[in-house]
């Protein structure tokens, strides 16, 4: 791969906090967790040594691989992104500093950092700071997405270790230290320029660290001039944490949900579609009602079982000028990717897609928006982000031999929830009736 | 494709292109054209005159070379119109492009035109005495992102 393909600036300015309080240096990386949450094993934590420390000296081999031009394992959730003309973090990531894919090299020594690129050549070693952080909060979550893992919801933590799925739950939370805490509000708020604070849970409303760290913020200098990001399950209303938001800057907020329709409700167990829908609605009032700047997107994670009412999301942001995004193509469970779909299926998808895209598009916009949350290309966006989905489902090799898989792990779930997902999509009755599953 | 090390070793500059059209039945425009690079401190003493108030009777094509880091300002003059005798006498600013980027119709408005008739709106066509000017006051690139709503441009200005 070229180095315009692989050069990625993220490492100059970004970096994250897992939920057991280890540092990693993408949100993007693609996520090595294993079935027994031992992973991430060899990255330090927060009480081991201190971000900045981490930041400077430790991700300079990140640094220095990406300015050798080498491919990263890490990276190839992105790299896959842009094989299906997805926009990809790495993209992302790279228009913060102004380089684009489309004048790299031009925009590339235009860039405000080019010269903290150069002084990264040696060694990898940066003085720059974070500025642009992802912080996970801890699993503490009421939702049990059929996706999601122990990792990043307790509820499914203890539905899977009832079911025997797995044997221990995952370690406690950094938040639940409350020193750790403490000494990481300290370095934000000396953090010169700090611009941009992604939050993650569990359910990061509801989560009391997501409240402690927001009201250390407010009243201080960096609420004027930080972005807060997070990402809600809909399930829930607080109106402290909505005001809260309301004194900074500028909120990203992302909804999740999967599709617009009760199929909804057995993806993100135990949600209502009703009730998210009326969240929603919540969201974009409250939104409208507050001086600050918000940006609001549906968040989806795209799965074999959510692709064939994916349309009823676009049309429902298109219809309300609101962004689509999703982290990535879904790679973990391995069962649960779009591309676990036989060809008749991913027909049926594809069919449904194409039919929603032509209902929109009035002519296919060829030059690619990177800047997905621009309200004046919102629309764009949307169609854009379908598209994708639609490449990968026409080009994806297939891994339909994960169906069984698939099936037995439905199963168990269903057991347990007493549910069944043909109820809410009776268009996979005969592939997993073929694939033996049996009411 | 470059490695870094390339990119490190090779001088970016960046391509304008302009092209002028005159309208007129009787008198052309007379016209004046200045470009200026690395303006630093709204400093104008070193600019390049592209044009010195002369008749522009054809179309007339620039090609210029801006260093991929300096800021610019072009600046096209109409003089001496006298309306009675020609009112259509103008100029049309055909194309401005940075590489392959077209100012001239999407970015108007990043350009202004200090007239005789006080007319403010953005324009890409001088019918009265005055000057039309677009800057660009720091890297084109940097400049591009703003412009174009690419969102957050982090450590500029640092």
């Amino acid at each position: 791969m070229s180095f315009e393909r692989t050069f990625c600036s993220s490492p100059w300015y970004h970096m994250r906090i897992t939920p057991t309080g280890h540092f990693q240096f993408c949100r993007n990386q693609t996520k090595t967790i294993e079935k027994n949450f031992k992973e991430i094993a060899n990255s330090p934590t927060i009480m081991d040594i201190s971000p900045i420390d981490f930041f400077q000296n430790t991700m300079s081999g990140y640094r220095k691989k990406i300015l050798d031009g080498e491919v990263l394992d890490e990276c190839k959730d992105c790299y896959l992104q842009e094989e299906y003309k997805q926009v990809s973090g790495r993209q992302r990531q790279l228009l913060k500093t102004g380089v684009s894919l489309n004048a790299f090299e031009k925009t590339l020594v235009s860039s405000p950092i080019f010269e903290k690129f150069k002084q990264s050549m040696d060694k990898g070693y940066t003085d720059l700071l974070p500025i642009d952080w992802q912080i996970d909060l801890g699993n503490q979550c009421n939702g049990r997405c059929v996706y999601c893992t122990p990792y990043y919801s307790s509820s499914l933590a203890n539905e899977f270790k009832k079911i025997g799925l797995i044997k221990e739950v995952p370690p406690k939370a950094w938040t639940e230290n409350e020193e750790a805490v403490d000494r990481f509000v300290d370095i934000l708020k000396n953090t010169p320029k700090l611009c941009y604070l992604h939050f993650l849970g569990g359910e990061t409303v509801t989560m009391p660290s997501f409240k402690k760290i927001l009201k250390a913020l407010v009243n201080t200098e960096v609420c004027n001039n930080v972005s807060i990001g997070l990402t809600t399950n809909l399930t829930v209303w607080d109106q402290e944490v909505a005001d809260l938001l309301s004194e900074f800057k500028e909120i990203n907020l992302g909804l999740s949900i999967e599709c617009f329709t009760e199929l909804n409700d057995y993806l993100r167990y135990p949600s209502k579609i009703n009730e998210v829908r009326a969240t929603i609605e919540r969201w974009l009032i409250h939104s409208s009602e507050n001086k600050n700047s918000w940006l609001i997107s549906l968040r989806v994670t795209a799965t074999c079982l959510s692709i064939l009412h994916l349309d009823t999301v676009y049309e429902y942001a298109y219809e309300n000028s609101i962004g689509v995004e999703s982290c990535n193509f879904l790679t973990e469970p391995k069962f649960m990717r779009i591309s676990v779909l036989p060809p008749e299926i991913r027909k049926m998808a594809i069919n449904r897609l194409s039919f929603w895209i032509a209902s929109k598009e009035i002519f296919k916009n060829d030059e690619q928006i990177v800047n997905v949350r621009n309200p004046g290309t919102i629309k764009q966006a949307v169609l854009q982000d379908a598209h994708s989905y639609l490449n990968y489902l026409e080009n994806q090799p297939d891994e339909s031999s994960e169906l069984n898989n698939l099936i037995i792990y439905l199963k168990k779930l269903e057991i347990s929830r007493n549910n069944s997902i043909l109820d809410y999509l009776p268009e996979y009755e005969k592939l997993f009736r073929d694939t033996g599953y049996n009411l | 494709m470059k490695n870094f090390s390339e990119i490190l070793d090779t001088t970016y500059n960046i391509t304008v292109n302009l092209r002028l059209e005159p309208e007129y039945i009787h008198e052309p425009p007379i016209v004046c054209v200045t470009w200026a690079t690395d303006i630093r401190d709204k400093m104008y003493e070193d600019k390049q005159i592209l044009m010195d108030a002369e008749p522009l009777r054809e179309p007339k094509d620039w090609t210029l070379e801006l260093p991929i880091l300096d800021s610019c300002c072009l600046r096209i003059s109409l003089m001496g119109k006298i309306d009675h005798l020609d009112p259509t006498t103008g100029i049309e600013i055909k194309h401005l492009t940075f590489d392959d980027f077209n100012i001239l119709p999407q970015y108007t408005q990043y350009s202004t035109y200090k007239n005789d008739r006080n007319y403010v709106k953005p324009v890409g066509h001088l019918g009265f005495n005055g000057t039309w000017e677009v800057l660009v006051p720091m890297p084109f690139y940097q400049w591009r992102h703003e412009i174009t709503g690419s969102g957050w441009l982090l450590y500029q200005n640092t």
